[in-house]
C-alpha cells in the first residue's frame, strides 16, 4: 500500500524482535498498516498477536530487549524510527497521545489526578501557550455575553486579546490559565465536578472515572493520532459503552484518527470505520467494518467470526478455531496461519502471502486470493 | 512508644541486676575504710538489701530476708530515676563528683554532632548514588556504585578508620603535616587546618556549633576538619545499605506502568525520574531511616575509640566497665528515645508522601 | 489467576534453571561464590595448613617486625625481622599470616552459629506470632520492637560485660542483636504466604493449620531467609570483630579477627600491618558473603526476573 497524503499513520514492514532467554521472538513480522486521516482504526487480534507491541513501537516505547529489526512509522509524513530522542518525545507530547488498557496501574498513585494533567502543558509553554489562551477568552466571551464579566475580566479578556501570537505566557500566569483549561477538559470528558476531582488521587476515583481521567489526559495535547489500547477491557460493559460514545463523540470535536486497538469484535462493530485484523505479528485482512462483518475472507477473520455464540443460532457446540496460538520462536514457515486454517495448501508454507486487494478496499493476505 | 522504653529499661536493667550477685551492685561504691555497718547501710541506700536484714555477713551469706527481689529493686529504681535522680557517676577519675546526668549531657552533644555529619553524609551520597545507579542500570557508573555500596556495605568500621588515618595522616602529606588531623578532638596540627584555632566557650557541647556561636570561625573550622574522617568512616556502611535501597526501589517503580504513560505524554526524562519515580521509590527507603539511626548511635562507639573523641560512646565503655548500670541505662534510653522519635517521623512523613495511608 | 501446587512446582523446576544460567552470567556474583567457599575452605583446611596451637606461643623478641621482600612501607620507623616473612609479626611475635589462617576458622564459626541459631528462632517464633495472631502475635511484635530499639553494640557489650568474656557468651551476645530481624522476616513473609489462594483450598479440603503451616507455607517462605542468613554471615563477622577489637574478647592472645586488630591499634603508625591485614581478611569474608547473598537474591526473587 503506498503512503498517501490521506493517510496520518502508515507502518509500512514493521519487523520487531524481542531478545528473551528462551531465543529471539519475532513479535512482528512485516506489518503493513495505515490509518486514514480522520477515520477510526480497529485493530483486532488474540492476545499475543502483537497488537500492543505494534502500538507501542508507534510510540517508541518499546521495551529495552526488543529491537526494530526493518520497517518505517510514517506519522504524518515523518518517519519516527529514524529520528532523534528529543524529537520523538516532541511527537509524544504534540502529535500522538497513548490511553492505556488499565487505569490504575497506568495513574501515578502519589500525584493527583490534575497535576498529572497539568504537567503535560507545563512540558512545553511555547507551544500551549495559544491553546490555553484560547480556552480562556473562550470562557472570557461567554461570560461577556451572558453579561456577568467582571471588571478584573474585562481588563484581563482585553490583555490577552492583545497578545501577540509568538508570546509565551509567565510562567505564574500559565499555569493559572493551564489549570483552568485542565478543569475544562475533566469537564469535557464528562467528569462530574471537574474542579474537584482535579485536586483527587487515582485510588479515590472508579475504573471508568480514570479512564476518563486517561483520555483527558491525551485529548489536553490535541494529538493527530490517538492510540486506544484495549482501552475498555478492564471496565463494566455499562461503562465501556459510555466510554467508547465518548470517544466518538471526541473524536469529532479534535479532528484526530483513532486506531482503536481491542481483542472484542463488539467494541469493533460499535465505532470503527476500518478494521484491520492481526494474527501472529502480520496484518491478515484490512477492510471497512460493514464489509468486514458480511464478507470476511481470511479463514482467520471468518473462524473468528464464526467463534461468536448467537444467541439465535441453532443448537449446537461452540466453534473455535483448532490449535492454539504458534510459538513466535519458531514460528510457522510461509503464512503463519497455515498449521491452524481449515483450507491451507501446498503453497502456504512456502512463503509469506503478499497484502491484496482483493475487493474494493478490502484487502488480504492469502493465497487464497492471489499472491 | 512509652511501652518500649519501659521493656528497654526494664530489660537492660535485668539483664545487668537480675544475673549477678547482689554484691556487684555495691562493689563500685565501697572504699577501703568502709566498715560492715557502712557498707550494710550503702546496700541499703542502694536498694539491694532490705531494711529489716540483720547484718552485713547475713547480706553476704545471700540470706533470704536480706535480699530485695529485682522488681522490687527496679521499680525503686525507676522512681528515682523518674524524679530526675540518676544518682553520682562512677566513671574513672572522676567518680562521686558528678552527677550521671550532667557527665552524659555535658558529653552528649559531641556526639550528636558526629552522628549528624554522618546522617547528612548518608543521605547527600546514598540517595543520588542509588539513583544514578538505577538509572543507568547496568552501565558503568551502576557498576562503581554497586561496588561502592556493597564495599561500604561489608568494610568494617575500625579498619576503614584506620586505613584513612593511615592514607590521610601518614601518607598524603603536604608541608610535612598530615593532610588531616589525626586522633583527638580538636585539630592541633594539619596540613588544611589552622594550627592555632584557639578555645571556645562551651555553649551547646558541639564544638563546631560553638565556635560559631561564639564568633571564632577558625576553631569552628579546626573542628569539622577534625571530624571529617570519623563522620566518614562512620557512615560508610549505612551509605552502602542506602544506596542498596534506593537502587532496588528506583529500579522496581521505573519498571511501573506509570512511568511508561509518563514518558508516553511526552514529559522531558528529568521530570519522570525525578516527579514520578523518586516519590514513589523514596516511600521504602524512607522506612528504615529508623534502622539507619539505631546503627549511626551504635557506630559511634567504635567510631570514638579509634578517634579518640571524647563523646558519649567512648564514655559508655569506660562505664560499662566499671559496672556504672546509670550511665549505661541512661545512654540507651536516650538513644532509644531518639530512634522512637524518628520512627513517629518517618511515619509522618510517609502519610504525607504517600495519599493512600492517609485512609 | 491463581495457580495449583502442581503448577507452583513445575514453574520453580523452570525457575531453576533460569536461575543457574543468572548465575553463571553475573561476575560479581561469581567473585563473591569465590570469596566464601574460599574461606569456609580455607577454615576447614586451617588444621593441616599451620600449627593450631602456635597462637600461644609468645616471642617477645620478634615483637612487630616486618621483613617482606615484595614491598615495605617507606616508613623509617619499622623494624625489620631477621628472617622474611609474609605478613610480618604481630605484638606476641608470632607470624601474622598463620594467625590470620588460624583466625578465619573462629570467625566462621561464630558467624555460622549466631545465624542458624537466629533462623531457628526466626521460624519458630515468627511463624507462631503470625499463626496465632492476636495478643501473641503483639507480645511477640513489641519484644521484638525493643530489642530493635536498643544500638546493638550496646547491648552486646552490656551482656558480655555480666555474663563474661568467653566465646559462647560472645555468640550468644551476637545473637541477641540479631534474632528479632529473623522474627519480623518470617512473620511478615508467613503472614503474606497464609493469603495465597492454595492455602485456602488446603483448608477446604481439610488439611489441618500446624500441617499447612510446616509442610507448605514454610517452606515457601525459605527463600528471602536464605538470602538474609547469606548476607547477615558477613554483617555477624563485622559486629563480632568490632566487639573483640574494644576488648571484649576471652584472651588477648586468641586467634581472632578483630583481637588481632586491636591488639595493633596502639602501633598503627609503625605497624600498619596489624592492623590491615586482618581486616582486609575480615573485609574479604564479609565481602563475599554479601555479593553471594545480592546475587542470590536477584536470582530468588521472581519480580526482578525479566
Amino acid at each position: 500500500m503506498e503512503v498517501s497524503t490521506q493517510d496520518i499513520l502508515s507502518i509500512k514492514k514493521l519487523q520487531v524482535n524481542f531478545h528473551t532467554f528462551a531465543g529471539q521472538v519475532k513479535a512482528l513480522d512485516g506489518v503493513d498498516l495505515s490509518v486514514k486521516r480522520g477515520e477510526v482504526l480497529g485493530l483486532v487480534g488474540e492476545s499475543g498477536s502483537g497488537k500492543s507491541v505494534t502500538a507501542l513501537s508507534i510510540e517508541g516505547l518499546l521495551p529495552q530487549n526488543a529491537e526494530v529489526v526493518g520497517g518505517q512509522i510514517i506519522l504524518d509524513g515523518k518517519d519516527l524510527l529514524t529520528e532523534k530522542r528529543g524529537e520523538i518525545r516532541t511527537a509524544r507530547l504534540r502529535e500522538m497521545a497513548m490511553v492505556f488498557q488499565d487505569p490504575l496501574t497506568y495513574l501515578n498513585p502519589v500525584l493527583t489526578v490534575g497535576s498529572q494533567i497539568l504537567e503535560i502543558l507545563e512540558t512545553d509553554r511555547r507551544v500551549f501557550t495559544p491553546v490555553v489562551v484560547a480556552a480562556r477568552l473562550e470562557d472570557l466571551d461567554k461570560a461577556a455575553r451572558d453579561g456577568t464579566l467582571t471588571e478584573e475580566e474585562t481588563r484581563e479578556k482585553a490583555r490577552l486579546e492583545a497578545l501577540p501570537a509568538e508570546q509565551t505566557l509567565g510562567r505564574r500566569e500559565f499555569k493559572r490559565l493551564a489549570k483552568a483549561y485542565a478543569v475544562a477538559i475533566l469537564g469535557r470528558v464528562r467528569l462530574p465536578e471537574p474542579e474537584r476531582m482535579f485536586k483527587m488521587y487515582p485510588f479515590e476515583l472508579s475504573g471508568g472515572m480514570r479512564q476518563r481521567t486517561m483520555i483527558a489526559m491525551a485529548l489536553v495535547r490535541r494529538p493527530a493520532l490517538l492510540i486506544a489500547d484495549e482501552i475498555t477491557t478492564a471496565l463494566d460493559v455499562t461503562v465501556q459503552a459510555q466510554i467508547l460514545k465518548l470517544l466518538r463523540e471526541l473524536k469529532d470535536q479534535i479532528d484526530a484518527s483513532i486506531l482503536l486497538i481491542t481483542h472484542d469484535l463488539a467494541v469493533v462493530a460499535e465505532i470503527c470505520d476500518r478494521v484491520a485484523v492481526m494474527y501472529a505479528g502480520n496484518i491478515v485482512e484490512v477492510a471497512e467494518v460493514g464489509e468486514l462483518f458480511k464478507n470476511p475472507l481470511h479463514p482467520y477473520t471468518q473462524g473468528l467470526l464464526a467463534a461468536i455464540p448467537r444467541p439465535d443460532a441453532v443448537r449446537g457446540e461452540l466453534t473455535s478455531i483448532k490449535g492454539s496460538v504458534p510459538n513466535l520462536i519458531y514460528p510457522p514457515s510461509g503464512c503463519r496461519f497455515h498449521p491452524r486454517c481449515p483450507s491451507a495448501f501446498e503453497k502456504c508454507p512456502l512463503s509469506k502471502p503478499p497484502l491484496v486487494e482483493a475487493r474494493a478496499g478490502h484487502y488480504v493476505e492469502c493465497f487464497l486470493y492471489g499472491g | 512508644m512509652g511501652l518500649v522504653l519501659f521493656g528497654i529499661s526494664l530489660l537492660m536493667f535485668y539483664l545487668t541486676r537480675g544475673f549477678l550477685p547482689p554484691s556487684f551492685a555495691l562493689a563500685p561504691y565501697i572504699t577501703p575504710r568502709m566498715n560492715d555497718a557502712a557498707k550494710l547501710a550503702l546496700a541499703q541506700s542502694l536498694g539491694v538489701a532490705t531494711n529489716s536484714c540483720p547484718s552485713f555477713q547475713a547480706f553476704s551469706a545471700l540470706q533470704g530476708g536480706c535480699l530485695v527481689p529485682v522488681w522490687a529493686q527496679y521499680t525503686s529504681w525507676l522512681t528515682n530515676v523518674l524524679k530526675g535522680n540518676w544518682g553520682l557517676t562512677l566513671l574513672p577519675g572522676i567518680s562521686g563528683t558528678q552527677t550521671t546526668v550532667s557527665v552524659f549531657f555535658s558529653r552528649f552533644p559531641f556526639t550528636a554532632q558526629l552522628a549528624v555529619m554522618g546522617a547528612i553524609l548518608t543521605i547527600a551520597i546514598g540517595i543520588p548514588l542509588g539513583i544514578v545507579s538505577a538509572t543507568h542500570n547496568n552501565k558503568l557508573p551502576d557498576h562503581i556504585s554497586r561496588i561502592v555500596s556493597l564495599g561500604g556495605y561489608s568494610i568494617p568500621q575500625f579498619w576503614f578508620g584506620y586505613v584513612l588515618l593511615i592514607i590521610f595522616v601518614l601518607y598524603a602529606r603536604v608541608g610535612g603535616l598530615g593532610l588531616l588531623p589525626g586522633s583527638g578532638p580538636l585539630a592541633t596540627s594539619c596540613a588544611i587546618c589552622f594550627s592555632n584555632p584557639g578555645t571556645s566557650p562551651t555553649v551547646t557541647g558541639a564544638p563546631i556549633i560553638d565556635g560559631i556561636i561564639s564568633g571564632n570561625l577558625h576553631y569552628a573550622w579546626d573542628s569539622f576538619v577534625a571530624m571529617i574522617l570519623p563522620a566518614v568512616t562512620l557512615s560508610i556502611t549505612s551509605i552502602g545499605a542506602l544506596t542498596r535501597i534506593v537502587r532496588s526501589s528506583m529500579l522496581e517503580v521505573l519498571r511501573q506502568d506509570y512511568i511508561l504513560l509518563a514518558k508516553s505524554k511526552g514529559l522531558q526524562e528529568r521530570v519522570v525520574v525525578y516527579r514520578h519515580a523518586l516519590r514513589n521509590a523514596l516511600l521504602p527507603a524512607v522506612t528504615v531511616a529508623g534502622l539507619l539511626t539505631a546503627f549511626l548511635f551504635g557506630g559511634v562507639v567504635v567510631i570514638e575509640i579509634v578517634f579518640d573523641l571524647p563523646g558519649v560512646g567512648y564514655t559508655s565503655l569506660q562505664a560499662v566497665n566499671v559496672f556504672d548500670i546509670n550511665f549505661v541505662e541512661l545512654y540507651v534510653l536516650v538513644t532509644a528515645l531518639i530512634i522512637v522519635v524518628t520512627n513517629l517521623a518517618v511515619d509522618i512523613i510517609y502519610a504525607k508522601l504517600d495519599p493512600r495511608i492517609r485512609y | 489467576m491463581s495457580e495449583t501446587e502442581p503448577q507452583v512446582e513445575a514453574r520453580r523446576s523452570a525457575d531453576l534453571r533460569y536461575a543457574l544460567h543468572l548465575f553463571r552470567k553475573n561476575p560479581l556474583v561469581l567473585a563473591g561464590l569465590v570469596l566464601s567457599v574460599g574461606s569456609i575452605a580455607l577454615a576447614l583446611l586451617s588444621p593441616f595448613l599451620v600449627n593450631s596451637t602456635s597462637w600461644q606461643i609468645t616471642h617477645p623478641l620478634l615483637k612487630n617486625c616486618w621483613n617482606n621482600p615484595l614491598f615495605g612501607w617507606g616508613n623509617a620507623n619499622i623494624q625489620r625481622c631477621p628472617s622474611p616473612l609474609p605478613l610480618g609479626t604481630d605484638s606476641y611475635g608470632r607470624n601474622l599470616l598463620t594467625m590470620i589462617v588460624l583466625a578465619i576458622p573462629v570467625d566462621l564459626q561464630i558467624a555460622l552459629e549466631v545465624v542458624l541459631s537466629a533462623v531457628v528462632i526466626g521460624i519458630v517464633f515468627g511463624a507462631t506470632a503470625s499463626y496465632a495472631g492476636g495478643i501473641v502475635d503483639e507480645v511477640i511484635l513489641r519484644i521484638t520492637d525493643i530489642f530493635l530499639a536498643v544500638p546493638g553494640i550496646l547491648l552486646a557489650i552490656v551482656f558480655m560485660v555480666v555474663f563474661g568474656r568467653t566465646i559462647p557468651v560472645l555468640t550468644g551476645a551476637v545473637l541477641l542483636i540479631w534474632w528479632p530481624t529473623y522474627v519480623r522476616l518470617v512473620r511478615s513473609q508467613v503472614l503474606s504466604e497464609k493469603e495465597r489462594p492454595y492455602v485456602e483450598s488446603l483448608r477446604s479440603i481439610g488439611a489441618g493449620r500446624l500441617r499447612i503451616l510446616f509442610r507448605h507455607v514454610v517452606p515457601n517462605s525459605i527463600y528471602p531467609l536464605l538470602v538474609q542468613a547469606t548476607l547477615d554471615i558477613g554483617s555477624v563477622i563485622l559486629t563480632v570483630s568490632a566487639l573483640t577489637f574494644i576488648g571484649l574478647s576471652p584472651s588477648p592472645l586468641l586467634p581472632e579477627l578483630g583481637n588481632l586488630a586491636s591488639l595493633g591499634s596502639q602501633y598503627f603508625f609503625t605497624a600498619p600491618w596489624l592492623i590491615i591485614f586482618p581486616g582486609l581478611t575480615i573485609l574479604l569474608i564479609s565481602l563475599g558473603f554479601n555479593l553471594l547473598g545480592d546475587g542470590l537474591r536477584d536470582i530468588l526473587d521472581p519480580r526482578l526476573r525479566r
